[in-house]
């Protein structure tokens, strides 16, 4: 098991925990003013903060791609053996 | 019928480790939406029960599959590693618009992030970061508590995090 790693300072690694509530805007009163505090003070979990934000978005604009005709198919097979109307 | 067999083969895609698994999972999650159909309550949304079928699908497959036990990531997993040497100014990446920075081989990484994940934050991370699910929804149609998708959420966020930036430090500049 990884040790946690000593030069992370204290203040930051009890703050670590609340950065992705912080992002989903789930982080309130206290918690959140400590937290706003603290990156004003600290660069290091600004630009962790701002890549952690940046991978979710990042993650959130991942594209789709398009069911196979086969697959499309055995579906509409399928939603004929059980009798669904397509709609 | 056509809406859900794009969500379902995607959510398959992300969730499952190859094309043929997501397949199985969406043909597997419509023979229980057409058997259940009838018993479905208007009271809770669609899109969340069919959701939970497609969970519920992809748990079975994976206890029939050779999958390793479920581990749990702990704080130290996703700690950043180089804390110490940490920079102080925002990468280029993270400047950028995130629709530009998006290619097939970042997509590549971001799954193959995603897959080595333990099922259980691999779930929670795709539900609320890629299908757009809230924490609330996550937790039922995971049927775990709030404050479980959070601390798993946050954790494989970190995760993925830590993977991206060794993209973007191998990869070329962004701007």
């Amino acid at each position: 098991m990884p040790q946690t790693p000593p030069e992370i300072p204290s203040h930051c690694l009890a703050l670590f925990d609340r950065f992705s509530a912080y992002v989903d805007g789930e982080l309130q009163g206290e918690e959140r003013r400590a937290l706003e505090e603290h990156l004003q003070h600290c660069p290091k979990c600004r630009v962790c903060l701002a890549t952690l934000t940046q991978s979710i978005r990042i993650c959130n604009q991942v594209g789709s791609r398009p069911v196979p005709q086969s697959l499309s198919l055995k579906l509409e097979n399928l939603a004929k053996s059980f009798q669904v109307t397509e709609t | 019928m056509r809406r859900y067999q794009d969500r379902l083969y995607n959510f398959g895609l992300r969730i499952c480790k190859d094309t043929q698994d997501a397949e199985d999972l969406v043909q597997e999650t419509f023979i229980n939406i057409f058997r259940y159909l009838p018993g479905f309550r208007q009271e809770s949304l669609f899109r969340n029960w069919v959701y939970r079928i497609a969970v519920s699908v992809c748990i079975k497959m994976r206890r029939r599959s050779k999958f390793a036990p479920e581990k749990e990531l702990s704080l130290e997993d996703v700690l950043p590693k180089d804390a110490a040497l940490a920079p102080e100014e925002l990468p280029e990446w993270a400047k950028q618009p995130a629709e530009r920075l998006l290619n097939e081989e970042l997509g590549a990484k971001i799954k193959a992030a995603i897959d080595t994940l333990p099922p259980t934050y691999r779930l929670v991370v795709v539900l609320r970061d890629m299908e757009d699910f809230s924490t609330e929804e996550t937790a039922q149609i995971l049927d775990i508590s709030q404050a479980n998708v959070k601390v798993r959420l946050h954790r494989a966020r970190f995760y993925i995090r830590e993977a991206l930036k060794g993209y973007f430090t191998h990869a070329p500049d962004p701007s």
